[in-house]
């Protein structure tokens, strides 16, 4: 395997680090777990740190520290080092640089600023969570914070806090666990009278393609907040997902809908 | 009445309103949710008010931003009554079209509160240009008080 001069666009990256196959070459003839190979495995990281940084720093500014990036881009390296097959044939920045950018967006997903909401707020939202959903049931209706806080037993303004806080953190309902949206059982049965609905609206036939390219869950949650005039409460116990959820849902379908009637 | 006109107004009727003015641009909608969210929690409007009022004013603001320019105000007026809450949101603007009865529009806000009322004002002793606003308002749930 000789350096690959002629190599177009994808050589410019590669050959900068054309002396890193012999650095793997010369790890491949040291005896595994000497101090030998330690130090020449060392090496083959030193001399291929600034390809990770150059990947931390294409995932600036999305809101993680840099120096965290940085560091997270130069663990995937160090794996990217320890996997790397020289005899394999691939050449070994484009067998890293997958696994760095992998390290970096699985640092993302998991570090996600709402994921690091306080234990004590997390706690409350579930409390306020299950409350909610009892007293609905019992009222025939949505509660107060007031009802709340008289059901938790806790301080009125307490309630009102953790119910403003939990309306900010997305991830935190109730229902996030449940996965994608379009997986809802579809209620078919409920979307047949759209037509007899749109009739109160003046613009319907405009209205109609743009409802119907809606993704299901939100066209099913749109139909019958506002044309089978359910509450929101009501819609989140037919549909199977918080009240919260489907509140995000009617905005998603409105935002679409407003956008295309222009 | 104009704009500053109507928020004396509102504030002199109820020491409890609240009033907020942000530039009319999308990217401030955010922030005006989380008031509107916050004020109708903590005047005690049942959760599933609270949502369709924040999709409401979420509605009514864009149709203003959209019939105004970036450098224009939208002025919020949150006006807490014994039975009812009002939220006024109004900005200055020549369109005429800002929500027509009967537009998809007329309907999501009239499904999301308990009554909406366009309202608009001549020009202002600035200069400023005349004001349209639409007036929400949403009654609270009889048993809370």
């Amino acid at each position: 395997m000789s350096a690959p001069a002629s190599r177009g666009s994808t050589s410019r990256s590669s050959s900068e680090y054309a002396d890193v196959p012999d650095m793997f070459r010369a790890l491949a003839e040291l005896a595994e777990g000497t101090a030998q190979f330690q130090r020449q495995r060392d090496r083959i990281v030193e001399r291929c740190l600034p390809l990770a940084d150059h990947i931390a720093r294409r995932f600036d500014g999305r809101g993680e520290p840099r120096d965290d990036l940085v560091q997270v881009a130069r663990v995937g390296l160090v794996n990217a080092v320890i996997r790397f097959d020289v005899n394999a044939g691939s050449d070994f920045v484009s067998f890293a640089v997958p696994t760095i950018m992998g390290e970096v967006r699985r640092h993302f997903r998991d570090n996600s600023w709402s994921v690091k909401v306080p234990r004590r707020l997390k706690e409350l939202h579930l409390r306020l969570g299950s409350a909610t959903s009892e007293l609905s049931q019992r009222l025939g209706r949505a509660p107060t914070a007031s009802e709340l806080a008289k059901e938790l037993d806790m301080d009125r303004d307490e309630v009102v806090e953790g119910l403003v806080a939990g309306s900010s953190y997305n991830t935190l309902s109730i229902d996030s666990g449940g996965g994608g949206d379009d997986d809802a059982p579809a209620i078919a049965d409920t979307l047949g009278d759209v037509d007899t609905a749109l009739d109160q609206i003046e613009n319907r036939e405009a209205l109609r393609p743009l409802l119907d390219s809606l993704p299901e869950r939100e066209r099913t949650v749109l139909v019958l907040r506002f044309f089978e005039s359910m509450t929101q409460t009501q819609i989140a116990e037919r549909v199977g997902v918080s009240q919260m959820h489907v509140s995000r849902l009617l905005a998603r379908a409105l935002g679409r809908l407003r956008d295309q009637l222009e | 009445m104009s704009n500053a006109e109507s928020a004396e107004y509102a504030r002199a009727r109820n020491p409890r309103s609240v009033e907020m003015r942000v530039s009319a641009r999308l990217e401030n909608l955010a922030v005006v949710r989380t008031l509107i969210g916050a004020l109708a929690t903590a005047e005690d409007l049942d959760l599933d008010a609270v949502a369709d009022l924040r999709l409401a004013v979420d509605e009514a603001c864009t149709r203003l931003i959209r019939s105004t320019t970036p450098d224009a105000t939208l002025v919020l007026v949150v006006d807490p009554r014994v039975d009812e809450l009002v939220v006024d949101v109004s900005t200055t603007s020549t369109a005429d079209d800002i929500l027509t009865p009967g537009s998809f529009s007329w309907h999501v806000l009239t499904s999301l509160t308990d009554d909406v009322r366009l309202f608009r004002d001549g020009a202002e002793l600035g200069g400023v240009g005349p004001v349209v606003g639409i007036s929400l308002t949403t009654r609270r749930v009889s048993s809370a008080r």
